[in-house]
């Protein structure tokens, strides 16, 4: 398969490694010498935005000429002038968010956010004229949702690879003498945070799920849980093995949790609305509370918000989920700040790709690039990071109906992020290892 | 044999308890009938030692066909079927073994099971969903107008339960995570059009692949889900072009999906690379052919007024005026749609173009048994199936119900345990393994079902998937064993931390709290049950005959032998202060919470 070719691949490229049993070794005593290096705290929050998001409508020239080309090509889609709340920055052109989106542009103002401006993956850099010549420097099922997924959430541009970067980094960092992951996902099972070793805990937006018949917590069902463990360890065949460790390992880590958590109170600030995202950043924030009583000091987190494939009723349907957006993240960073750990937290969007700039009439195709954004004390707020397009059809970064051509990759900014989280250059170029691929960005993120 | 002595006690006392309650449904059985048979406390005159080998005793093969190619000769098995044969086999073509459907099974052999049940009628979801609605007071005391998620997922929970037709109905469950569409969407109040949709699969379950794949295209309900309905013809000036939603996922998740395929599965390699099967441009073709459709009865005058013409039941009809033909178009297959000619033949070389690519034999091979049997299938046995789906014998395409025969037949899927590959089997779909647990015993109920919502329980919902990818990826494979093996356990992406907890809880509520049948009470909310009391007799001379029984109804006969002793000693432990009833439930409750329930074989 794909995934085998893949980890020689890269085996090969970070140096002497030939199995995946040593290279199991070999990073259970990496991360051992790794998990005691750091005496401060850092997490960083990853909200996947899926069906692909429309960003090219979320940041907006608000003025101009840029304003009449958005206008003219985006047609009913675009937003009205009068709907748009400006962002103060001196990057490039005068730019706005949607009045939905009004609490991120207050953080984008307050220097608490930024954006990451036409990120997308790309297999190396290249121009309009050599991806029309040559398929080679197309990212693998380019405008295909699962893939482009993946592409995001792996880091490495190979649609068979099931590790991601965020996963990778925990495989560096995690502290082989527990079982517990440093990965914490509120948005279901995902690549993101699925390592070569270290797994992630999904927890639901209540907390830690509660054992019933077999709860350890009350006695009367020890000798049930004694028979229990019995037959897990009778598994034979590898289907019932793997399940059975993985209840072993429910067992073990939700006792943890809960115990860490019990004492950590919920959220006192406004986060505007109850929404759907905004209940995963609430546990999130507590759990980053706990991060002491858990021993962690390095913590990976995950949150998803659905719904941006907008093929239809875009107008009605991406304000709404901008809205939401906006919402959620400030919140986030209100109840984060009041927790006191506003300093040590970074959040990021991703989502598979941007949307075409043409329409179908009432929604929008899936395109390639879009812009994502950052948040939190540790980076440059207020910021438009890289090159920003001005959205007219046909252009040379148009590859066809308005799917734009990326112009940072996701290795660029993640190899920003990956530094800001105390990892060494050779780590860095193990997690990312088409890195060498891409100059240094020409823009910092983070402090 | 001295177990089958016992069972079919049992099964006496189970299926006068089943037709009770179970067939006619709509009157199911209130709590004024408690337990049928009073468990006589028969103390079986013949304690001879049930000490039932835990390996079926004659393993000698009632296996299918070597020559699966031609599913229809007759395959009778000349050697008597064993109950954990006839349960392994169950466990693949249904929601689940009963005693009574082994026991049949055993008599009749699969091929005639199987004509069988490819001839009963089918269970309408529709027909469900609209009379657990009415009956449900909750619902018309809020003056609801339409069905709630939960009177579908209810219906859906009935059929699987009571269904007749369990072969079409598991096989239509397959087939709408093939052609998903989902409640999550712009169809979250429409249970009536989303129960039709699921009929239409049902229907077309055992009929031309050809034909569902039109059924599908023209459905409103998937025209909503990924906007072929109302989708237009090009207008360049105003930067409008067909949405490319459908064209797109008709063919990566319906038909031929990215890469080319071997016919048994495998990627074809050009340079070392994969060959995809489409790009760009094949997309906007498909995507103009996709244009002019909407809800039957729709005219250009009423085009933008969709809701004057709303209607889910009928198939969607063309509007010239909005349809894309001024251009050749060129398809897949090396077909072609000529520039002028009507939407509706262009629709049919469209179909034609996909059902024709050879992706499609081992594509669909490929996710039947996924669903049905094996998680990592050899690639011969995708191959063997494929072929069946180019030609059966009759020399026709994608006749489904010889496909799904060809799946159930095939020598990998009908192989004894202890001639099994390691890779053999899967993690069992959390919906279905609840589903199996309560078939198992059968279910007792007041008399109208509740609303209900499987989704808290297992992380799945019958067409509620998060997204057209379907629940879980079908290349899912969790970091450790299986990733290290490089083995695929698509079912393990939606069984996360959260729901190992949940799917035991589930297991816990069904065997160690539900009510006992004289406390039903729809006031209280307690409307279901499982009735223990018919087991306690087979405790008379120890554990052993009712963990025989969990082992074959439950486990299709594999339970390790150290999971056997630990239930046997977890009841000596316990035996002396606790009920009969409360054996039974504890020992049945170690067994659906097991990792080897969570497994078929």
């Amino acid at each position: 398969m794909n995934r085998r070719h893949f980890l020689q691949a890269s085996l090969a490229a970070i140096g002497a490694l030939s199995t995946s049993s040593t290279l199991g070794a070999q990073l259970q005593l990496a991360s051992a010498l790794s998990a005691a290096r750091f005496t401060d705290y850092k997490a960083i929050i990853c909200i996947f935005l899926y069906g692909g998001h429309d960003s090219f409508n979320l940041v907006i020239p608000t003025d101009g000429q840029q304003y009449t080309d958005y206008a003219n090509t985006r047609q009913s889609l675009a937003y009205a002038q009068e709907h748009l709340v400006s962002l103060s920055q001196a990057d490039t052109m005068p730019l706005g968010m949607h009045e939905n989106a009004a609490p991120l542009a207050e953080l984008f103002n307050t220097g608490q956010a930024s954006v990451i401006s036409n990120i997308g993956p790309m297999v190396a850099p290249a121009q309009k004229s050599e991806l029309l010549a040559n398929d080679a420097l197309l990212p693998p099922q380019l405008f295909s949702h699962n893939d482009q997924q993946a592409l995001w959430q792996n880091g490495v541009m190979d649609t068979g690879t099931t590790s991601g970067w965020g996963g990778r980094m925990a495989d560096l960092l995690m502290d082989s003498s527990s079982n517990l992951p440093l990965s914490f996902s509120l948005g279901g099972t995902n690549l993101f945070q699925s390592g070569r070793l270290a797994q992630h805990y999904v927890m639901n937006t209540d907390g830690v799920e509660q054992f019933g018949g077999l709860n350890p917590e009350h006695d009367w069902n020890d000798r049930r849980i004694a028979h229990h463990l019995r037959i897990l360890a009778a598994s034979e065949d590898i289907f019932s093995q793997s399940y059975a460790s993985k209840m072993t390992a429910v067992r073990e880590n939700n006792a943890l949790l809960s115990a860490a958590l019990a004492n950590v109170p919920d959220a006192e600030t406004n986060y505007w609305s109850d929404n759907k995202l905004a209940r995963q950043l609430k546990t999130i924030a507590k759990v980053m509370s706990a991060q002491a009583a858990l021993g962690q000091n390095r913590q990976i987190f995950f949150a998803s918000l659905g719904g941006f494939d907008t093929h239809d009723d875009q107008a009605t349907q991406l304000p709404l989920l901008q809205k939401t957006l906006a919402e959620a993240m400030a919140g986030f960073q209100a109840d984060i700040t009041a927790r006191g750990l506003a300093n040590s937290a970074v959040t990021f969007t991703q989502s598979e790709f941007g949307r075409t700039l043409t329409s179908n009439g009432d929604g929008t195709d899936h395109g390639w690039a879009g812009h994502q954004i950052i948040m939190g004390n540790p980076i440059q707020g207020g910021r438009i990071f890289g090159h920003m397009p001005e959205q007219v059809i046909g252009n040379y970064d148009d590859y066809g109906d308005g799917r734009i051509i990326p112009t940072t990759s996701i290795e660029q900014f993640g190899s920003q992020v990956a530094q800001w989280f105390g990892l060494g250059n050779n780590e860095i170029l193990d997690i990312f290892p088409h890195l060498n691929r891409f100059d240094e960005l020409d823009f910092r993120i983070f402090g | 044999m001295n177990k089958n002595n016992i069972w079919s006690a049992v099964l006496i006392l189970v299926t006068v308890t089943l037709t009770a309650c179970g067939g006619g449904s709509d009157s199911a059985q209130t709590s004024a009938n408690p337990s049928p048979v009073q468990p006589t406390p028969t103390t079986p005159t013949t304690p001879t030692t049930p000490t039932t080998p835990t390996t079926p005793t004659t393993p000698s093969t009632p296996t299918a066909p070597t020559t699966p190619s031609t599913p229809t000769v007759p395959t009778v098995p000349s050697v008597e079927l064993t109950e954990n044969a006839a349960a392994r086999f169950l466990t693949q073509a249904t929601f689940g073994p009963t005693l009574a459907e082994i026991q049949a099974l055993t008599e009749q052999g699969f091929d005639d099971w199987l004509d069988e049940q490819i001839t009963l009628p089918m269970s309408s979801h529709r027909t469900r969903t609209e009379s657990i609605f009415l009956a449900d007071t909750n619902a018309q005391e809020r003056e609801a107008e339409r069905p709630w998620s939960g009177h579908r997922y209810s219906a859906w929970l009935d059929i699987a339960y009571h269904g007749e037709d369990q072969l079409r109905q598991r096989v239509a469950f397959a087939l709408s995570q093939l052609f998903v569409v989902s409640d999550k969407s712009m169809l979250d109040n429409e249970h009536y059009a989303l129960a039709a949709y699921y009929d239409g699969l049902a229907e077309h379950a055992f009929g031309s692949y050809r034909d569902l794949l039109e059924y599908v295209t023209l459905s409103p309900v998937m025209g909503l889900y990924l906007n072929m309905l109302g989708n237009e013809k090009p207008d360049l000036e105003n930067n409008i072009r067909p949405d490319e939603n459908y064209a797109r996922e008709v063919m990566q998740l319906f038909t031929i999906g990215l890469d080319e395929l071997n016919i048994d599965g495998t990627l074809k390699q050009a340079n070392g690379r994969p060959i995809p099967t489409y790009d760009i441009a094949d997309v906007k073709a498909y995507a103009h052919v996709f244009t002019g459709w909407h809800f039957a009865g729709t005219t250009a005058a009423t085009w933008h007024r969709w809701w004057q013409n709303r209607n889910f039941f009928e198939p969607m009809e063309l509007v010239a005026e909005y349809h894309a033909n001024t251009a050749e178009q060129q398809l897949l297959s090396n077909m072609t749609v000529p520039a002028g000619v009507s939407g509706e033949q262009a629709m049919q070389i469209a179909l034609d173009s996909l059902f024709l690519h050879p992706n499609v034999a081992p594509f669909v091979a490929q996710h039947l048994i996924q669903r049905l049997v094996t998680s990592n299938p050899s690639p011969a046995y995708v191959a063997r199936v494929a072929t069946v789906f180019n030609s059966n014998q009759n020399g026709e395409r994608g006749q489904l119900a010889d496909v799904v025969k060809a799946i159930l037949l095939d020598p990998e899927a009908r192989a004894e345990p202890s001639e099994q590959s390691p890779q053999f089997g899967k993690i069992k779909e959390p919906l279905l393994r609840g589903v199996q647990m309560v078939r198992a015993f059968g279910i007792q109920t007041v008399a109208t079902l509740e609303p209900q919502w499987p989704e808290y329980q297992h992380n799945q919902a019958p067409l509620s998937a998060p997204s057209v990818f379907n629940f879980f990826a079908a290349d899912f494979s969790p970091v450790g064993s299986l990733s290290d093996a490089n083995l695929v356990a698509p079912e393990l992406e939606i069984i996360n931390d959260t729901f190992m907890v949940r799917n035991a809880n589930h297991a816990a509520w069904w065997s160690l709290w539900a009510p006992t049948v004289a406390e039903l009470d729809s006031a209280d909310g307690r409307t279901m049950t499982i009735d223990y009391s018919v087991y306690t007799p087979m405790l008379a001379t120890g554990p052993e005959p009712y963990i025989d029984f969990l082992n074959t109804v439950l486990l299709s006969g594999t339970m390790p032998e150290e999971m056997r002793q630990t239930l046997i000693d977890y009841d000596t432990a316990t035996r002396s202060w606790q009920e009969d009833i409360a054996r039974i439930k504890e020992l049945t409750f170690l067994v659906t919470s097991s990792p080897q329930f969570a497994v078929q074989r």
